[in-house]
Protein backbone atom coordinates (compact mmCIF):
# COMPACT_ATOMS: atom_id res chain seq x y z
CA UNK A 1 0.00 0.00 0.00
CA UNK A 2 2.95 2.50 0.73
CA UNK A 3 3.58 2.49 -3.40
CA UNK A 4 -0.20 3.27 -3.71
CA UNK A 5 -0.11 6.22 -1.22
CA UNK A 6 3.45 7.58 -2.59
CA UNK A 7 2.32 7.42 -6.43
CA UNK A 8 -0.49 9.62 -4.84
CA UNK A 9 1.75 11.89 -3.37
CA UNK A 10 3.84 12.61 -5.79
CA UNK A 11 0.72 13.13 -8.32
CA UNK A 12 -0.55 16.00 -5.88
CA UNK A 13 2.37 17.62 -4.56
CA UNK A 14 3.02 18.08 -8.91
CA UNK A 15 -0.82 19.01 -10.08
CA UNK A 16 -1.91 20.52 -6.91
CA UNK A 17 0.64 22.50 -5.64
CA UNK A 18 -1.14 25.87 -4.70
CA UNK A 19 -4.35 23.91 -3.09
CA UNK A 20 -1.79 22.03 -1.34
CA UNK A 21 -0.23 25.77 0.00
CA UNK A 22 -3.85 27.17 0.68
CA UNK A 23 -4.39 23.87 3.03
CA UNK A 24 -1.47 25.00 4.27
CA UNK A 25 -1.82 28.50 5.19
CA UNK A 26 -5.37 27.98 6.39
CA UNK A 27 -4.77 25.18 8.69
CA UNK A 28 -1.95 27.66 10.21
CA UNK A 29 -4.83 30.53 10.62
CA UNK A 30 -6.21 30.36 13.99
CA UNK A 31 -9.66 30.72 13.43
CA UNK A 32 -12.01 27.54 13.62
CA UNK A 33 -13.79 28.00 10.00
CA UNK A 34 -10.59 28.30 8.54
CA UNK A 35 -9.44 25.29 10.41
CA UNK A 36 -12.84 23.75 8.91
CA UNK A 37 -11.72 24.84 5.23
CA UNK A 38 -8.38 22.94 5.43
CA UNK A 39 -9.41 19.92 6.99
CA UNK A 40 -12.51 19.74 4.54
CA UNK A 41 -10.13 20.84 1.71
CA UNK A 42 -7.85 17.97 3.13
CA UNK A 43 -10.78 15.25 2.61
CA UNK A 44 -11.38 16.15 -0.66
CA UNK A 45 -7.40 15.49 -2.10
CA UNK A 46 -8.06 11.68 -2.78
CA UNK A 47 -10.43 12.42 -4.99
CA UNK A 48 -8.80 13.95 -7.10
CA UNK A 49 -5.94 11.54 -6.84
CA UNK A 50 -8.88 9.28 -7.77
CA UNK A 51 -9.68 11.44 -10.43
CA UNK A 52 -6.04 12.08 -12.01
CA UNK A 53 -5.77 7.31 -11.61
CA UNK A 54 -8.87 7.31 -14.01
CA UNK A 55 -7.27 10.01 -16.65
CA UNK A 56 -4.14 7.56 -16.65
CA UNK A 57 -6.19 4.52 -15.98
CA UNK A 58 -3.53 3.91 -13.71
CA UNK A 59 -6.44 2.16 -11.60
CA UNK A 60 -7.27 -0.73 -14.74
CA UNK A 61 -3.14 -1.17 -14.38
CA UNK A 62 -3.24 -1.07 -10.56
CA UNK A 63 -5.60 -3.93 -10.55
CA UNK A 64 -3.30 -6.51 -12.38
CA UNK A 65 -0.58 -5.49 -9.62
CA UNK A 66 -0.16 -7.51 -6.60
CA UNK A 67 -2.98 -5.13 -4.64
CA UNK A 68 -6.19 -6.63 -3.86
CA UNK A 69 -9.46 -3.93 -4.22
CA UNK A 70 -9.11 -3.62 -0.24
CA UNK A 71 -6.18 -2.12 -0.55
CA UNK A 72 -6.83 -0.12 -3.58
CA UNK A 73 -9.54 1.19 -2.05
CA UNK A 74 -8.23 1.60 1.46
CA UNK A 75 -5.29 3.63 0.25
CA UNK A 76 -7.68 6.38 -1.20
CA UNK A 77 -9.18 6.23 2.85
CA UNK A 78 -5.63 6.67 4.11
CA UNK A 79 -4.50 9.23 2.15
CA UNK A 80 -7.72 11.47 3.23
CA UNK A 81 -7.06 10.19 6.82
CA UNK A 82 -3.28 11.62 6.54
CA UNK A 83 -4.30 14.73 4.72
CA UNK A 84 -6.80 15.44 7.04
CA UNK A 85 -4.19 14.69 10.46
CA UNK A 86 -1.62 16.79 8.87
CA UNK A 87 -3.91 19.69 8.52
CA UNK A 88 -5.40 19.02 11.86
CA UNK A 89 -1.35 19.23 13.35
CA UNK A 90 -0.67 22.29 11.78
CA UNK A 91 -3.94 23.38 13.34
CA UNK A 92 -2.90 23.33 16.11
CA UNK A 93 0.56 24.35 16.01
CA UNK A 94 -1.36 27.53 14.57
CA UNK A 95 -3.68 27.76 17.61
CA UNK A 96 -1.20 26.79 20.22
CA UNK A 97 1.31 29.28 18.74
CA UNK A 98 -1.42 32.17 18.76
CA UNK A 99 -2.86 31.37 22.34
CA UNK A 100 0.80 31.19 23.12
CA UNK A 101 1.23 34.77 21.86
CA UNK A 102 -1.91 36.27 22.89
CA UNK A 103 -2.15 34.88 26.41
CA UNK A 104 -5.20 33.20 25.52
CA UNK A 105 -6.69 29.59 26.44
CA UNK A 106 -5.13 26.77 24.52
CA UNK A 107 -7.08 23.83 25.12
CA UNK A 108 -10.35 25.82 23.63
CA UNK A 109 -8.87 27.47 20.98
CA UNK A 110 -7.45 23.30 20.49
CA UNK A 111 -11.40 21.98 21.22
CA UNK A 112 -13.04 22.48 17.76
CA UNK A 113 -10.30 20.50 15.76
CA UNK A 114 -11.84 17.36 16.77
CA UNK A 115 -15.16 17.35 15.45
CA UNK A 116 -14.00 19.27 12.24
CA UNK A 117 -11.82 16.13 11.50
CA UNK A 118 -14.45 14.01 12.28
CA UNK A 119 -16.88 16.01 9.90
CA UNK A 120 -13.88 15.66 7.20
CA UNK A 121 -14.02 11.96 7.98
CA UNK A 122 -17.80 11.81 7.66
CA UNK A 123 -17.35 14.27 4.59
CA UNK A 124 -15.08 11.58 2.88
CA UNK A 125 -17.45 8.44 4.29
CA UNK A 126 -20.38 9.86 1.94
CA UNK A 127 -18.26 10.76 -0.72
CA UNK A 128 -16.17 8.12 -1.45
CA UNK A 129 -18.81 5.14 -1.97
CA UNK A 130 -20.35 7.11 -4.90
CA UNK A 131 -16.04 7.73 -6.56
CA UNK A 132 -15.44 3.55 -6.28
CA UNK A 133 -18.75 2.99 -7.90
CA UNK A 134 -19.70 5.25 -10.56
CA UNK A 135 -15.84 6.99 -11.12
CA UNK A 136 -15.31 10.68 -10.13
CA UNK A 137 -17.57 12.37 -12.99
CA UNK A 138 -20.81 10.83 -11.97
CA UNK A 139 -19.72 10.49 -8.40
CA UNK A 140 -19.25 13.85 -8.10
CA UNK A 141 -22.56 14.86 -9.28
CA UNK A 142 -24.45 11.98 -6.87
CA UNK A 143 -22.10 12.79 -4.19
CA UNK A 144 -23.77 16.76 -4.70
CA UNK A 145 -27.37 15.91 -4.88
CA UNK A 146 -26.99 13.72 -1.50
CA UNK A 147 -25.27 16.15 0.28
CA UNK A 148 -28.10 19.26 -0.41
CA UNK A 149 -30.91 16.41 1.09
CA UNK A 150 -28.55 16.07 3.97
CA UNK A 151 -27.83 19.88 4.83
CA UNK A 152 -31.32 20.22 4.36
CA UNK A 153 -32.42 17.38 6.76
CA UNK A 154 -29.81 18.51 8.79
CA UNK A 155 -31.69 21.88 9.14
CA UNK A 156 -34.97 20.73 9.27
CA UNK A 157 -33.44 18.47 12.44
CA UNK A 158 -31.94 21.47 13.79
CA UNK A 159 -34.79 23.36 14.36
CA UNK A 160 -36.43 20.71 16.24
CA UNK A 161 -33.68 20.23 18.40
CA UNK A 162 -33.06 24.29 18.90
CA UNK A 163 -34.65 24.73 22.07
CA UNK A 164 -32.54 22.21 23.25
CA UNK A 165 -28.73 23.48 22.22
CA UNK A 166 -28.24 24.62 25.20
CA UNK A 167 -28.36 21.47 27.11
CA UNK A 168 -26.57 19.29 24.46
CA UNK A 169 -23.54 22.52 24.93
CA UNK A 170 -23.29 21.11 28.57
CA UNK A 171 -23.12 18.23 27.89
CA UNK A 172 -20.38 18.33 25.24
CA UNK A 173 -17.54 16.22 25.94
CA UNK A 174 -20.26 13.39 25.69
CA UNK A 175 -21.46 14.59 22.25
CA UNK A 176 -18.28 14.83 21.35
CA UNK A 177 -17.30 10.88 22.03
CA UNK A 178 -20.66 10.52 20.67
CA UNK A 179 -19.72 11.96 17.79
CA UNK A 180 -16.43 10.19 17.45
CA UNK A 181 -18.25 7.07 17.44
CA UNK A 182 -20.48 7.52 14.94
CA UNK A 183 -18.06 9.28 12.54
CA UNK A 184 -15.90 6.03 13.35
CA UNK A 185 -19.03 3.64 12.60
CA UNK A 186 -19.72 5.70 9.24
CA UNK A 187 -15.90 5.53 8.33
CA UNK A 188 -16.15 1.29 8.25
CA UNK A 189 -19.07 1.43 6.85
CA UNK A 190 -18.29 3.49 3.79
CA UNK A 191 -15.27 1.34 3.18
CA UNK A 192 -16.90 -1.76 3.38
CA UNK A 193 -19.44 0.14 0.53
CA UNK A 194 -16.54 1.31 -1.33
CA UNK A 195 -14.96 -2.27 -1.58
CA UNK A 196 -17.96 -3.54 -2.61
CA UNK A 197 -18.78 -1.01 -5.26
CA UNK A 198 -15.33 -1.20 -6.57
CA UNK A 199 -15.51 -4.92 -7.13
CA UNK A 200 -18.30 -4.21 -9.07
CA UNK A 201 -17.40 -2.01 -11.14
CA UNK A 202 -16.12 -2.93 -14.46
CA UNK B 1 3.53 -27.05 -15.20
CA UNK B 2 1.22 -24.61 -17.78
CA UNK B 3 1.60 -21.05 -17.38
CA UNK B 4 -1.95 -20.41 -18.53
CA UNK B 5 -5.20 -22.04 -18.14
CA UNK B 6 -8.22 -21.10 -19.80
CA UNK B 7 -11.30 -23.56 -19.28
CA UNK B 8 -14.85 -22.51 -20.98
CA UNK B 9 -14.41 -18.85 -20.10
CA UNK B 10 -17.28 -16.89 -20.66
CA UNK B 11 -17.33 -12.77 -20.22
CA UNK B 12 -20.66 -11.26 -21.28
CA UNK B 13 -21.29 -7.12 -22.18
CA UNK B 14 -24.03 -5.57 -23.52
CA UNK B 15 -22.90 -5.48 -26.40
CA UNK B 16 -20.00 -8.25 -26.67
CA UNK B 17 -19.62 -12.04 -25.42
CA UNK B 18 -16.24 -13.55 -24.79
CA UNK B 19 -17.81 -16.98 -25.73
CA UNK B 20 -15.99 -20.23 -24.14
CA UNK B 21 -12.69 -19.78 -24.07
CA UNK B 22 -9.73 -22.34 -23.93
CA UNK B 23 -6.28 -21.98 -24.14
CA UNK B 24 -3.50 -23.29 -22.40
CA UNK B 25 -0.17 -22.15 -22.61
CA UNK B 26 2.96 -24.00 -21.26
CA UNK B 27 5.55 -22.80 -19.55
CA UNK B 28 8.58 -21.58 -21.18
CA UNK B 29 6.66 -20.44 -24.49
CA UNK B 30 5.54 -17.26 -26.22
CA UNK B 31 1.58 -17.41 -27.74
CA UNK B 32 -0.04 -14.87 -29.53
CA UNK B 33 -2.96 -13.33 -29.19
CA UNK B 34 -4.52 -12.52 -32.78
CA UNK B 35 -7.64 -10.85 -33.22
CA UNK B 36 -9.51 -7.55 -34.54
CA UNK B 37 -10.35 -4.48 -32.93
CA UNK B 38 -12.74 -6.10 -29.92
CA UNK B 39 -12.32 -9.67 -30.92
CA UNK B 40 -11.84 -9.77 -27.07
CA UNK B 41 -7.72 -9.76 -26.91
CA UNK B 42 -8.13 -7.41 -23.99
CA UNK B 43 -11.24 -9.15 -22.31
CA UNK B 44 -9.07 -12.14 -22.21
CA UNK B 45 -5.92 -10.57 -20.66
CA UNK B 46 -8.10 -9.10 -17.95
CA UNK B 47 -10.22 -12.36 -17.10
CA UNK B 48 -6.63 -14.05 -16.81
CA UNK B 49 -5.46 -11.23 -14.66
CA UNK B 50 -8.66 -11.40 -12.71
CA UNK B 51 -9.48 -7.67 -13.43
CA UNK B 52 -12.71 -8.45 -14.24
CA UNK B 53 -15.20 -11.25 -13.28
CA UNK B 54 -15.75 -13.95 -15.89
CA UNK B 55 -19.20 -15.35 -16.07
CA UNK B 56 -18.25 -19.38 -16.03
CA UNK B 57 -15.46 -21.08 -16.61
CA UNK B 58 -11.76 -21.35 -14.66
CA UNK B 59 -8.60 -19.61 -14.80
CA UNK B 60 -5.41 -20.96 -13.50
CA UNK B 61 -1.87 -19.13 -13.96
CA UNK B 62 1.03 -21.74 -12.82
CA UNK B 63 -1.49 -23.41 -11.19
CA UNK B 64 -3.25 -21.23 -9.42
CA UNK B 65 -6.88 -20.14 -9.44
CA UNK B 66 -7.17 -16.68 -10.17
CA UNK B 67 -10.09 -16.33 -7.69
CA UNK B 68 -7.83 -17.38 -5.25
CA UNK B 69 -7.00 -15.26 -2.40
CA UNK B 70 -3.39 -16.40 -3.02
CA UNK B 71 -3.55 -14.81 -6.91
CA UNK B 72 -2.73 -11.70 -5.59
CA UNK B 73 0.79 -12.87 -4.24
CA UNK B 74 0.70 -14.64 -7.67
CA UNK B 75 0.79 -11.33 -9.74
CA UNK B 76 4.43 -10.94 -8.16
CA UNK B 77 5.32 -13.42 -10.38
CA UNK B 78 3.18 -11.70 -13.70
CA UNK B 79 5.10 -8.69 -15.61
CA UNK B 80 2.08 -6.61 -17.25
CA UNK B 81 2.24 -4.24 -20.43
CA UNK B 82 -0.89 -2.68 -21.23
CA UNK B 83 -1.33 -1.10 -24.63
CA UNK B 84 -0.45 2.53 -23.41
CA UNK B 85 2.15 2.85 -19.99
CA UNK B 86 -1.17 4.16 -17.52
CA UNK B 87 1.47 5.94 -15.24
CA UNK B 88 -0.16 9.26 -13.93
CA UNK B 89 2.02 11.60 -16.55
CA UNK B 90 3.34 13.88 -13.60
CA UNK B 91 5.65 11.10 -12.84
CA UNK B 92 9.20 10.44 -14.12
CA UNK B 93 11.21 7.26 -14.05
CA UNK B 94 12.67 7.72 -10.97
CA UNK B 95 9.76 8.29 -8.73
CA UNK B 96 8.00 4.93 -10.77
CA UNK B 97 11.06 3.24 -9.29
CA UNK B 98 10.26 4.37 -6.01
CA UNK B 99 6.66 3.36 -6.10
CA UNK B 100 7.63 -0.06 -7.69
CA UNK B 101 10.25 -0.55 -4.77
CA UNK B 102 6.90 -0.74 -2.68
CA UNK B 103 4.42 -2.28 -4.76
CA UNK B 104 6.65 -5.75 -5.82
CA UNK B 105 8.53 -7.45 -3.16
CA UNK B 106 10.75 -9.03 -5.72
CA UNK B 107 11.67 -5.41 -7.33
CA UNK B 108 15.57 -4.95 -8.91
CA UNK B 109 16.20 -1.44 -8.72
CA UNK B 110 19.83 -1.93 -10.64
CA UNK B 111 17.67 -4.19 -13.14
CA UNK B 112 15.71 -1.37 -13.82
CA UNK B 113 17.70 1.28 -14.23
CA UNK B 114 19.87 -1.13 -16.50
CA UNK B 115 16.95 -0.78 -18.98
CA UNK B 116 16.71 2.58 -18.38
CA UNK B 117 20.29 2.72 -19.62
CA UNK B 118 19.77 0.37 -22.04
CA UNK B 119 16.81 2.19 -23.52
CA UNK B 120 18.06 5.36 -23.39
CA UNK B 121 15.02 6.73 -20.72
CA UNK B 122 15.68 9.77 -18.72
CA UNK B 123 15.53 9.40 -15.14
CA UNK B 124 13.78 12.96 -14.11
CA UNK B 125 12.01 13.83 -17.54
CA UNK B 126 8.59 13.84 -16.69
CA UNK B 127 6.14 10.64 -18.29
CA UNK B 128 3.80 13.19 -19.99
CA UNK B 129 7.06 14.68 -22.14
CA UNK B 130 7.70 10.88 -23.61
CA UNK B 131 7.25 9.79 -27.01
CA UNK B 132 5.08 6.27 -27.37
CA UNK B 133 7.82 4.55 -28.06
CA UNK B 134 9.69 6.25 -24.62
CA UNK B 135 6.47 4.98 -22.82
CA UNK B 136 5.74 1.55 -23.59
CA UNK B 137 10.00 1.02 -22.72
CA UNK B 138 9.14 2.50 -19.69
CA UNK B 139 6.10 0.06 -19.52
CA UNK B 140 7.97 -2.44 -20.75
CA UNK B 141 11.13 -2.13 -18.41
CA UNK B 142 9.07 -1.78 -15.44
CA UNK B 143 7.56 -5.20 -16.16
CA UNK B 144 10.83 -7.26 -16.72
CA UNK B 145 11.93 -5.60 -13.23
CA UNK B 146 10.36 -7.81 -10.90
CA UNK B 147 11.62 -10.73 -12.21
CA UNK B 148 8.56 -12.21 -13.41
CA UNK B 149 7.68 -15.90 -15.00
CA UNK B 150 5.07 -14.50 -17.08
CA UNK B 151 4.76 -11.61 -19.18
CA UNK B 152 1.24 -10.60 -20.17
CA UNK B 153 1.40 -8.12 -23.28
CA UNK B 154 -1.64 -6.55 -24.65
CA UNK B 155 -0.83 -4.63 -27.91
CA UNK B 156 2.66 -3.76 -26.41
CA UNK B 157 4.43 -2.63 -29.85
CA UNK B 158 1.22 -1.54 -31.33
CA UNK B 159 2.09 2.11 -32.76
CA UNK B 160 6.07 1.45 -32.39
CA UNK B 161 8.16 1.79 -35.42
CA UNK B 162 10.04 -1.00 -36.84
CA UNK B 163 13.00 -0.28 -35.24
CA UNK B 164 11.87 0.08 -31.32
CA UNK B 165 9.67 -2.97 -32.48
CA UNK B 166 12.59 -5.36 -33.32
CA UNK B 167 14.37 -3.82 -30.15
CA UNK B 168 11.76 -5.16 -28.12
CA UNK B 169 10.85 -8.01 -29.45
CA UNK B 170 14.64 -9.05 -29.06
CA UNK B 171 13.97 -8.61 -25.61
CA UNK B 172 11.16 -10.87 -25.34
CA UNK B 173 13.31 -13.57 -27.26
CA UNK B 174 15.95 -12.87 -24.50
CA UNK B 175 13.70 -13.35 -21.66
CA UNK B 176 12.26 -16.81 -22.81
CA UNK B 177 15.39 -17.68 -22.87
CA UNK B 178 14.78 -19.08 -19.30
CA UNK B 179 13.17 -21.91 -19.58
CA UNK B 180 10.20 -20.87 -16.89
CA UNK B 181 9.73 -17.84 -18.51
CA UNK B 182 6.59 -17.87 -20.80
CA UNK B 183 4.58 -14.81 -22.78
CA UNK B 184 1.47 -13.95 -23.63
CA UNK B 185 1.31 -11.40 -26.07
CA UNK B 186 -1.80 -9.91 -28.04
CA UNK B 187 -1.21 -8.10 -30.85
CA UNK B 188 -2.38 -6.67 -34.21
CA UNK B 189 0.81 -6.88 -36.13
CA UNK B 190 0.68 -10.62 -37.73
CA UNK B 191 4.33 -10.50 -38.60
CA UNK B 192 5.70 -9.75 -35.09
CA UNK B 193 3.96 -12.74 -33.81
CA UNK B 194 5.30 -14.89 -36.61
CA UNK B 195 8.75 -13.95 -35.56
CA UNK B 196 8.85 -14.50 -31.69
CA UNK B 197 6.06 -16.67 -31.33
CA UNK B 198 5.30 -21.16 -29.96
CA UNK B 199 1.78 -20.42 -30.54
CA UNK B 200 -1.15 -18.76 -32.03
CA UNK B 201 -4.71 -17.64 -30.51
CA UNK B 202 -6.98 -16.55 -33.21
CA UNK B 203 -10.07 -14.84 -31.57
CA UNK B 204 -12.63 -13.50 -33.82
CA UNK B 205 -16.13 -11.61 -32.46
CA UNK B 206 -15.28 -12.82 -29.33
CA UNK B 207 -15.03 -16.81 -29.90
CA UNK B 208 -11.94 -18.76 -30.48
CA UNK B 209 -11.31 -19.91 -33.73
CA UNK B 210 -7.93 -21.55 -32.97
CA UNK B 211 -5.14 -21.99 -30.50
CA UNK B 212 -1.98 -23.80 -31.87
CA UNK B 213 0.85 -24.34 -32.01
CA UNK B 214 2.56 -21.87 -34.73
CA UNK B 215 4.58 -24.41 -36.62
CA UNK B 216 1.83 -27.19 -37.09
CA UNK B 217 -0.84 -24.31 -38.17
CA UNK B 218 2.29 -23.14 -40.73
CA UNK B 219 2.28 -27.15 -41.32
CA UNK B 220 -1.75 -27.84 -41.71
CA UNK B 221 -2.50 -24.98 -44.17
CA UNK B 222 -1.59 -23.94 -47.08
CA UNK B 223 -2.04 -21.38 -49.63
CA UNK B 224 -3.27 -22.81 -53.44
CA UNK B 225 -2.92 -20.44 -56.53
CA UNK B 226 -4.67 -21.51 -59.29
CA UNK B 227 -6.73 -20.06 -62.50
CA UNK B 228 -10.42 -19.62 -62.26
CA UNK B 229 -11.69 -23.31 -63.82
CA UNK B 230 -9.44 -24.87 -61.14
CA UNK B 231 -10.96 -22.82 -58.88
CA UNK B 232 -14.51 -24.01 -59.94
CA UNK B 233 -13.37 -27.65 -59.96
CA UNK B 234 -12.41 -27.48 -56.07
CA UNK B 235 -14.41 -28.75 -53.65
CA UNK B 236 -15.75 -25.77 -52.24
CA UNK B 237 -15.64 -27.95 -48.55
CA UNK B 238 -11.90 -27.89 -48.76
CA UNK B 239 -12.10 -23.74 -49.34
CA UNK B 240 -11.31 -22.35 -45.99
CA UNK B 241 -11.28 -18.56 -47.71
CA UNK B 242 -10.16 -16.98 -50.88
CA UNK B 243 -8.92 -14.01 -52.72
CA UNK B 244 -10.12 -13.48 -56.31
CA UNK B 245 -7.25 -11.56 -58.20
CA UNK B 246 -8.86 -11.22 -61.45
CA UNK B 247 -7.02 -13.77 -63.25
CA UNK B 248 -6.31 -16.59 -60.43
CA UNK B 249 -7.30 -16.87 -57.17
CA UNK B 250 -5.62 -16.97 -53.85
CA UNK B 251 -7.27 -20.05 -51.81
CA UNK B 252 -6.17 -21.32 -48.34
CA UNK B 253 -7.42 -24.56 -47.50
CA UNK B 254 -5.64 -27.78 -45.22
CA UNK B 255 -3.35 -29.38 -47.34
CA UNK B 256 -4.77 -32.52 -46.23
CA UNK B 257 -7.61 -31.89 -47.96
CA UNK B 258 -6.22 -31.29 -51.09
CA UNK B 259 -4.55 -33.36 -53.98
CA UNK B 260 -1.02 -33.68 -54.18
CA UNK B 261 -1.25 -32.37 -57.94
CA UNK B 262 -1.51 -29.06 -56.79
CA UNK B 263 1.17 -27.17 -55.99
CA UNK B 264 0.48 -25.64 -52.28
CA UNK B 265 2.44 -22.59 -50.97
CA UNK B 266 3.36 -21.74 -47.31
CA UNK B 267 0.47 -19.32 -45.96
CA UNK B 268 1.73 -17.38 -43.37
CA UNK B 269 -0.21 -16.60 -40.18
CA UNK B 270 -1.72 -12.69 -41.56
CA UNK B 271 -2.94 -15.24 -44.66
CA UNK B 272 -4.36 -18.17 -42.55
CA UNK B 273 -6.22 -15.37 -40.27
CA UNK B 274 -7.32 -12.89 -42.77
CA UNK B 275 -8.75 -16.08 -44.91
CA UNK B 276 -10.51 -17.85 -42.43
CA UNK B 277 -12.40 -14.60 -41.36
CA UNK B 278 -13.22 -13.49 -44.83
CA UNK B 279 -14.16 -17.29 -45.49
CA UNK B 280 -17.02 -17.23 -43.06
CA UNK B 281 -18.49 -14.19 -45.25
CA UNK B 282 -17.43 -16.28 -48.26
CA UNK B 283 -20.21 -19.08 -47.10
Amino acid sequence: MKGLLLKDIYTLTKQVRIFLIMIICFSLTPNASMTAFAICYSAMLPITALAYDERSKWDKLAMMMPYSVKELVFSKYLLGYLCMLVASILSMIGKIAFALIRHENMIEALIPILPLFCVGVLLQSLNFPFMFRLGVEKGRILYLGTTVIIVVCGLFLFQLVEDKISYIMEHGILYVVIFTLFTIISAIISVLISIKGYQNKE
Amino acid sequence: MNAVEMKNVTKSYQDFKLDGINLTLPSGCIMGLVGENGAGKSTTIKLIMNAIESNSGSVTVFGVDNKDKSFTDLKEEIGIVLDEAYFPEVLNAKQVNAIMKNTYKNWDEECYFSYLNRFGLPLKKSFKDYSRGMKMKLAIATALSHNPKLLLLDEATSGLDPMVRDEILDIFNEFTRDESHSILLSSHITSDLEKICDYITFLHQGKLIFSEEKDRLLEKYGMLHCSKSDFDTLDKETILGYRDMGYSYEVLVKREDISREYQIEKANIEEIVLLLVKGEKQK
